[in-house]
Parts: C-alpha cells; sequence; structure tokens
C-alpha cells in the first residue's frame, strides 16, 4: 500500500494514500467530532461538524470527504475551527427540542456528547422549534421527526447495509425530515437505523421508555437465532429484559443485526416461562420439586433400560442449545449405551464435513471475496448476516455474484450478476455441472436453465481467484458432498483462494453435530414405540414444527421427558418436563456456521427454579449412577470439550476472550479420498429430477423467513402485535419490485 | 482557706448559677410543647419529599430518571411507561410518565440532590419530619403517597416560617 507522509497540527505522520482524513485522525487519537460520517458508509458531508484548515485551500474543509495526500497540512485545533464548531451546533440545536428527559437515547446520545464537548452554553441562534409528536413507522420502528439532526446514517444504513432503500429525505432546510415510502415503513424491520442514528430520532418500540441506557446492565452475548451468531449487547434492568443493541462494533457483526436479534428477545422475559418441574400424574401436569422430578425421571428410564435393552431410549439434542449441554446429552446417551444421538437439522453437516476441500469461511472472508456463489438457501431471509456479508462483497469491490435459487430470492433480483433460476429440487444439477463439464448442457435442461448462463457461472466459479461458496440446506444428499469436494475438482493453487460458508439453519447447529449428536432425530419418529421406548428431548418442538406425525409417535412412546422453555405442544405430551434457562440466563458456548466459537454470557437470574440443561441432564445421570464425568460449571465442560472434540483443542472462556470474542475451530480437508462415487450418486440424484416441473416463480416476500414466528418469537409481544402489519403488507413486495424481477430476467 | 470563706464562696457561685437559671423563666420558651404545638421550620427544610402537579393537575414527572441517578442512597426506585393520548385525557404533563415512583425512607437521606436533579421540578422537599413508622415496609412510599404529600402536609403538626 502506498503510503504518504501528512502533517497534523504540526505532527507528521504517515497514512495509506487515499484515506479518508477524518479516519486517520481517528486512528491517531486525534478527535473530530462528526455526526454524518459513519465507518463504512459512504461520505456525506452533511452535518459539516469535522471541519478543517488544510494549507492552500481556501476554505475549510470537511474532512470526512478529503482523502489524504502527500505533504498535505491540516490543523484540527484552532480559534476558528472551535468557534466553528460552536456555530454549527448552535444551528443543529437551533430546532431540536432538547426533551432529553423523555427522549430514549438520552444518556447515550452522541448531540449530548457533542454539546458538552463542542457546544455553546447559551444558544446564539433562534429558530422556531418544529412542533412535531412521535410517530409510529412500524410496529417496531418509532420516529420522532424534531430529534433529528439530518445526518442521513438511517438512508445510507438502509440502502448500503440493508438493500432495503425504505427511508428517505423529504422537503429541505430546517423543515426537512426522513420520510418513508408508502403509508407504513414496510421494511425488513431490523432497526439498524436506529442502532446507527446517533440522537433520539429513530427508535425502538419494543424497549420504550422501559429503562434508561445508565440504568441498565448490559452483557454481551451470541444471538439465540439464525446459524450466523451476531453478537448482542442484551440490556437487562433488575430481572426484566429492556433491549438487545450491537453497540460496540467488536463483534463478528459489527453494528449489524437483524430483526430476530434486535427484538426477538423479549421471550425471556415472557410470563409463560416454565418456572417449576412438572410431572404428569393421571394426565395432568402437576408442579413437583426437582428432586422428585429428577428421582422420578432416573427410575423410569432405568425401568425402560431394563425391560427394553440400551437402544430401546434416544437421546435428542438441539441445535438451540450450547455447546455444553449439547455435550452433556451425547455423554449422557453413551452412558446409556443407545445409538440414537440425535438433534434435529437444516442440514447433514456430517456428509458435508467429511467431503470437506476447502476451509469453512468466516464472514469476514465472505465479506473479501472476489466471486461469491450462492447455491440453495435465502441469505437474506434465513441468515441475515451472510446475507450482509454477501452484499458487503458486492457493494465494496463489486464481487462477481452467482445466485441459484429456485424461486426468485432477493439478492437474486436485487444484485446477483448471474441469477440461474432453476426448478424446484433442481440444485444437484447446478453441481453436477460445476464438477463435471460434459454433463453441462444435459443439466441445464434438467435444471431448466439456459445452457450459456450455466456455462459463464462455472466458468466463473473455476476461474475464481477468491471463491467463497454459500451452500444452503436445499443442496442435499450427493450434491452437498460432491458439491464439498469443489476446491479439488477446481484444482488448488497459490493464487486462488477459496472458503464454504453453509447456512447450517440455528444458532448451534455446527455445535450439535459437533458434540456428537450426529444421528437425525428424524430418524426417530418411525421407530417411536417399536425400537424406541423413551426419548429425552431438549429444546425441540418436533410436534409444532414437523406435524402431528410425531405426535401419534410420541404418544406411543413409554417414556418421554422434554426440557424446555415454554410448555410447548411437545412438552404437553410428556411425562416430565424439566424448566431450563434460557440463553440469556446461563453461562456456555454456541459455534456458529463458520465454526467460531462464541461466548453465551449469563445475563440475568431468570424467574422461577431454573436450572441449566447441561446440569440437568447431569443429574439425572447421578440419580441414574452413570459416571458421565459431571462437571459443576459451563467453563469446566468447555474445557473438556477442548480436549475431546477434533477441532476444538484448547477452546476455554479465556481463548474466547482473546479471539476477540470467536474462537476459531479447525476442521480438516477430506485429503485425496475417490471422488467417481459421489459422482455416481450425483448422476443418480439429478437423474431423479422431475424435469417436467414448473418454474416456481413467485416472488421470496419480504419478511417470509424473518418475520416466521417459532416457540421463541411466538412469546415476543411486539412481534406477536405485528401480524396485522405483516398480513397487511403481504404481496407487496413484487409489485415495488417489479423492475428488478424484469432486469433478472434479461 | 478557712471553712467560712469556702461556705461564702459556695454560696456566690449559687447566686450566680440561680441568676441565670432565673432570668431565663420571663424570657421566650424556645422547647416546642410538640404534639399540641406545630413545630416551625424554615421553608428550605428538607422534609418528606412531594410530587408536584401542574397548573392542570397533570403530574409533573416524566419518569426520566435523574432524580434515581443522583441519589447517593440509591433511595428512588421508577419505572417508566407512556401514556399516548392527549394532554387532557392522560395523567401526566408528557406522554412518559412513571407507572411507579417509590422512595425508600429507610434509605433516604433526605440530601436534596434528587430535588436538584429535576429537570421538570417534579419532585421537590415537603417540611414534614413525621416519618416514623413501626414497620419497615411502610418505608416505602408510593407514588399515590408521594403526589398526595403535600396536601396532607397540611394537616401535619409543623408550621413553615415565612422567608422573612
Ligand atoms: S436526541 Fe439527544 S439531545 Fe435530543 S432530546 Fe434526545 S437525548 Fe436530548
Ligand atoms: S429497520 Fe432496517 S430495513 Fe427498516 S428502515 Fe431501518 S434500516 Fe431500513
Ligand atoms: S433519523 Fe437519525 S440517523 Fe436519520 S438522519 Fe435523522 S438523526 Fe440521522
Ligand atoms: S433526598 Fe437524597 S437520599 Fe433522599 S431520595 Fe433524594 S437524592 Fe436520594
Ligand atoms: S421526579 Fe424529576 S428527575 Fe425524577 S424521574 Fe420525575 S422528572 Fe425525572
Amino acid at each position: 500500500m502506498e503510503m504518504v507522509k501528512l502533517t497534523i497540527d504540526g505532527k507528521e505522520y504517515e497514512a495509506p494514500k487515499g484515506k479518508l482524513l477524518i479516519e486517520v485522525c481517528k486512528d491517531h487519537g486525534i478527535d473530530i467530532p462528526s455526526f454524518c460520517y459513519y465507518p463504512d458508509l459512504t461520505p456525506q458531508a452533511a452535518c459539516r461538524m469535522c471541519l478543517v484548515r488544510i494549507e492552500k485551500m481556501p476554505k475549510l474543509a470537511t474532512s470526512c470527504t478529503v482523502t489524504v495526500a502527500d505533504g498535505m497540512v491540516v490543523t484540527t485545533a484552532s480559534n476558528e475551527i472551535l468557534e466553528m464548531r460552536k456555530g454549527m451546533l448552535d444551528f443543529i440545536l437551533g430546532n431540536h427540542p432538547l426533551d432529553c428527559p423523555v427522549c430514549d437515547k438520552g444518556g447515550q446520545c452522541e448531540l449530548q456528547d457533542m454539546a458538552f464537548d463542542h457546544g455553546t452554553v447559551y444558544a446564539q441562534y433562534a429558530v422556531n422549534k418544529n412542533n412535531t409528536g412521535e410517530e409510529r413507522l412500524s410496529p417496531f420502528i418509532a420516529f420522532d421527526e424534531q430529534r433529528c439532526v439530518r445526518c442521513y446514517r438511517c438512508i445510507r444504513v438502509c440502502e448500503e447495509w440493508m438493500d432495503v432503500h425504505a427511508l428517505t429525505k423529504i422537503a429541505r432546510g430546517t423543515h426537512e425530515y426522513i420520510g418513508f415510502y408508502g403509508k407504513d415503513l414496510s421494511c425488513e424491520q431490523c432497526g439498524n437505523c436506529v442502532e446507527v442514528c446517533p440522537v433520539g430520532a429513530l427508535l425502538s418500540v419494543d424497549s420504550r421508555f422501559k429503562s434508561r441506557p445508565w440504568d441498565m446492565k448490559e452483557t454481551v452475548t451470541t444471538c439465540t437465532y439464525c446459524g450466523d451468531g451476531c453478537q448482542l449487547n442484551l440490556g437487562v434492568r433488575g430481572e426484566e429484559y429492556v433491549r438487545a443493541a450491537s453497540k460496540d462494533m467488536t463483534g463478528i457483526n459489527g453494528e449489524f443485526l437483524c430483526i430476530k436479534g434486535r427484538y426477538g428477545s423479549a421471550f425471556i422475559s415472557s410470563p409463560e416461562r416454565l418456572k417449576t418441574p412438572l410431572v404428569k400424574k393421571n394426565g395432568q401436569h402437576v408442579a413437583v420439586s426437582w428432586d422428585e422430578a429428577l428421582k422420578y425421571t432416573a427410575e423410569k428410564l432405568a425401568a425402560v433400560r431394563k425391560a427394553s435393552g440400551d437402544a430401546s431410549l434416544a437421546v435428542i439434542g438441539s441445535p438451540r442449545l450450547t455447546n455444553e449441554a449439547n455435550l452433556t446429552l451425547a455423554r449422557l446417551g453413551k452412558a446409556f449405551g443407545t445409538p440414537h444421538l440425535t438433534h434435529f437439522r437444516k442440514m447433514e453437516l456430517g456428509d458435508f464435513w467429511k467431503n470437506l476441500s476447502a476451509p469453512i469461511g468466516t464472514h469476514a472472508e465472505v465479506q473479501e471475496a472476489t466471486t461469491v456463489l450462492v447455491i440453495g438457501g435465502d441469505p437474506t431471509e434465513e441468515s441475515p448476516l451472510t446475507g450482509y456479508s454477501v452484499r458487503y462483497a458486492e457493494r465494496k469491490h463489486d464481487a462477481d455474484l452467482l445466485v441459484v435459487h429456485s424461486r426468485p430470492i432477493k439478492i437474486a433480483r436485487r444484485q446477483a450478476d448471474r441469477f440461474l433460476h432453476i426448478r424446484p429440487n433442481a440444485e444437484s444439477a447446478i453441481v453436477q455441472a460445476l464438477v463435471d463439464e460434459a454433463s453441462l448442457d444435459q443439466m441445464a435442461k434438467t435444471a431448466g436453465v439456459p445452457a450459456a448462463d450455466l456455462r459463464a457461472v462455472r466458468e466463473a466459479v473455476h476461474k475464481a481467484k477468491n471463491l467463497a461458496v454459500v451452500v444452503g440446506p436445499q443442496v442435499t444428499g450427493a450434491a452437498l458432498k460432491a458439491l464439498a469436494r469443489l476446491a479439488d475438482v477446481i484444482g488448488k493453487s497459490d493464487d486462488k483462494k477459496m472458503c464454504f460458508l453453509p447456512m447450517a439453519g440455528y444458532n448451534n447447529s455446527v455445535g450439535a453435530f459437533d458434540m456428537g449428536l450426529t444421528g437425525n432425530a428424524a430418524d426417530v419418529r418411525e421407530k417411536c414405540g417399536q425400537a424406541v421406548k423413551a426419548v429425552y428431548l431438549v429444546g425441540a418442538n418436533p410436534v409444532e414444527q414437523y406435524g402431528d406425525g410425531w405426535k401419534t409417535a410420541l404418544a406411543k412412546l413409554d417414556f418421554l421427558v422434554v426440557q424446555e422453555l415454554f410448555l410447548t405442544e411437545t412438552a404437553q405430551l410428556a411425562d416430565v418436563v424439566f424448566p431450563v434457562s434460557s440463553y440469556a440466563e446461563q453461562d456456555g458456548s454456541f459455534t456458529n456456521q463458520a465454526g467460531q466459537v462464541q461466548r453465551v454470557a449469563r445475563a440475568l437470574e431468570g424467574q422461577g427454579q431454573l436450572r441449566p440443561d447441561w446440569l440437568v441432564v447431569q443429574a439425572i445421570a447421578k440419580e441414574m449412577g452413570l459416571n458421565i464425568n459431571a462437571k459443576g460449571s459451563a467453563a469446566a465442560l468447555l474445557k473438556d470439550i477442548g480436549t475431546e472434540i477434533s477441532g476444538y483443542s484448547g477452546v476455554s472462556f479465556a481463548k474466547i476472550k482473546e479471539s476477540n470474542g470467536a474462537f476459531r475451530t479447525s476442521r480438516p480437508l477430506a485429503a485425496g479420498t475417490a471422488f467417481d462415487p459421489i459422482l455416481a450418486d450425483l448422476r443418480k440424484q439429478t437423474g431423479a429430477i422431475d424435469t417436467n416441473a414448473q418454474h416456481d416463480t413467485r416472488v421470496v416476500e419480504q419478511g417470509e423467513g424473518l418475520f416466521k414466528l417459532g416457540t421463541m418469537l411466538n412469546q415476543v409481544p411486539t412481534m406477536i402485535e405485528a401480524q396485522p402489519f405483516w398480513d397487511a403488507h403481504k404481496g407487496e413486495t413484487a409489485e415495488w419490485e417489479g423492475e428488478f424481477v424484469a432486469a433478472a430476467g434479461d | 482557706m478557712s471553712i467560712i470563706g469556702e461556705v461564702i464562696d459556695t454560696m456566690k457561685t449559687l447566686a450566680q448559677g440561680m441568676a441565670l437559671t432565673l432570668s431565663y423563666i420571663p424570657r421566650k420558651k424556645l422547647t416546642v410543647e410538640y404534639p399540641d404545638v406545630p413545630v416551625e421550620v424554615y421553608p428550605a427544610y428538607r422534609g418528606e419529599h412531594y410530587l408536584a402537579r401542574d397548573e392542570n393537575g397533570k403530574e409533573r414527572c416524566v419518569a426520566c430518571f435523574l432524580c434515581s441517578a443522583a441519589c447517593p442512597a440509591d433511595a428512588i426506585y421508577i419505572e417508566a411507561t407512556e401514556d399516548l393520548r392527549d394532554y387532557a385525557d392522560r395523567p401526566g404533563m408528557e406522554n412518559r410518565y412513571a407507572k411507579v415512583y417509590n422512595i425508600d425512607y429507610g434509605k433516604c437521606i433526605l440530601c436534596g440532590y434528587c430535588v436538584e436533579a429535576c429537570p421538570k421540578d417534579a419532585i421537590k422537599h415537603g417540611h414534614s419530619f413525621e416519618m416514623a413508622v413501626t414497620d419497615f415496609k411502610d418505608l416505602i412510599k408510593d407514588k399515590h403517597y408521594l403526589l398526595a404529600n403535600l396536601e396532607m402536609e397540611k394537616k401535619r403538626r409543623v408550621k413553615v416560617l415565612s422567608d422573612q
């Protein structure tokens, strides 16, 4: 990188050429106030707080738009500049309501800080205040127009980070305000505009007035929804959940969060939470003490085991649980001696790992990629940080973005350089075309895409210098194995970089696999009542999620134990239900889909007699007289993971902290095993594709995945209240985006 | 010294002492016959707080938490809530008001920082000192008590001296 020398306030500095002056100053600890400048957003030069004097320039210059040049002489702190800052602030405060006492931002407000540091005591400039009240733009976002300082961070975040373009500016001068298209704010409701708003103009409805920044305890933890594993700051006042924010910028997600991360955690304070153990007596759940419930469960499990053998017990873990919980469950299953160590999942990660030919990439690596292939899965709706990372690669260095999907998903419509709109379930055909050139024309027909397009995608993938492959759950069976071998097929060389990012589905999908719950829980259903007589089920609700088939299957069991947060449809069938801590009430770790182990930290005590999952499992084992190497804390269990689980070597809470919050696991690459059998299977798989199937042209609606309610979101009041709002906006996405679809079809 | 000298000396001091004592009898009395007679306090006396109302009887407090932040004894507990109705219909001066506002007089040291901190002149010191209770939990005074306190004070045995 070319470096230039410049002088700032009489001192010489070296900086990379082309860097913004304000960033160079910040790097060297020189404070330049600013509202509209924001790292990672396009410069705006709207607030004019960052003016500096640069020699040989006729006027003061905005340091957020000037790039550094050799020999530049800059003054950032002279009387002239200090006076100018006072003046600028005076303008900004001119029509500001100064209702800090009722403003949710008060105490954390950049305008307050700025006025303290740079402002005058008395205003020199008077203008009428815009006397407008607060407005609810959507069930999640509120807007108080009078507090806006017109920095346009919100607009830029919505356009650049989110590619939603929901916000815009309306009118001019002191009358200008931030508006939106349509009758209300129909967008992805990510709240990132609220996060970056320097003042209390954009606000979150769900935490409205609940606390003040200094009055809550904030704990950094990992989101409990999708596999991306964003870092959050959980704010808690007393024992009451207040809000989730991402303010410290150091996590893998920076300041980004999606609707679930930001507005989906209120379930932890839901009054519906289970508070005591329940045992079914005469068909009714009765609250009992922990001792009684544990003893009863241990006796029942032991009885089933004695009567029907080790293999009649099945353990069903969950990709929602911490690594520590899944580890103890796997240990319990092994102590039972049962082969049924399972969890519910979206993706057969085991097959993928076994055939891995290139490392798993982090989100940061995907952001750097020059070519991104997204195949199956919709990052925007299912894995928002992955979606953000893909958009980032496109936005920052115009990466070649190739999308394969059976429906027109958002990135396909709006950002893809090439979109292969395949037939339903034809992902394997594209995989075959990627690994086997001879069959390309035939595969194009099978998948129902133009052969020229498919060839172009193949070429782009094979020639890519820095390739990231984002794999969705629609890639299954042999296709998943073959895709994992892609790097071998392309051929590795030093000037080529490649990584995979599987969209594994849940917050700890990867961890659940790694901890040893390698079986698929879906297979247990058939066996219920036959080979399997008792099920130990933790953190899953198959009856609701996978249909009534599970209801009849579970009813056939002799004994069902469930550990849950709520009395779910599945828990209602259980003989014993244990109330457990949610992710916010316990310590532990999650492994995200990029293979990074991140902290789960206890933010509150929890209501009722809750215990973490791993503690309950260990207690059962103890009652049954089984030795599962019980440990007294999550930290100790994580240490065990560091010694027992391959790829996790040396992991501990301290190591996670040292690695900036994300400890990277390692995975061995599949070395030179035969590819032909996989290819043969793949041919069989593609041969079975229904080539008469019609293309599914239904546009993926905004929120189709994001706004879908599950066990936890069902307990979040704002999410429930938002239902009519979402219903009212159904079907609009296609209308707005007509032109994008037309462009994609060219 | 002779015995006689000692006797004279003793009588002298006794007379001096009695003279001082007797000189107070015709003067104005400082002891107050409380509770039969109300206690007089100065206007700036920091007694039990009250929550003020505006000219239309709306609660002034907007539940900004600043008083509780300023309190060195951590005696104030607030829960805020909102009422989006118009001024005429809602209880508070603003949309935001206190759902819960408790002062724990087991902790409060009557320092007045909360009153200083309040941007809305909502929390004020009254003049009442009659805060003794027979049960600890009664030391916690809630919003309704504090809102009514200005009125209740009139019934208390305290007389506020005028500023002059
Ligand atoms: S935006 Fe900041 S300065 Fe304005 S009212 Fe809110 S806290 Fe006060
Ligand atoms: S919530 Fe997200 S999508 Fe909606 S306007 Fe704000 S930034 Fe845009
Ligand atoms: S709403 Fe907030 S982020 Fe948007 S322009 Fe106004 S002050 Fe800036
Ligand atoms: S008078 Fe002092 S101690 Fe008492 S509530 Fe106010 S700030 Fe706290
Ligand atoms: S009494 Fe005053 S300082 Fe305390 S919350 Fe109410 S308005 Fe704020």
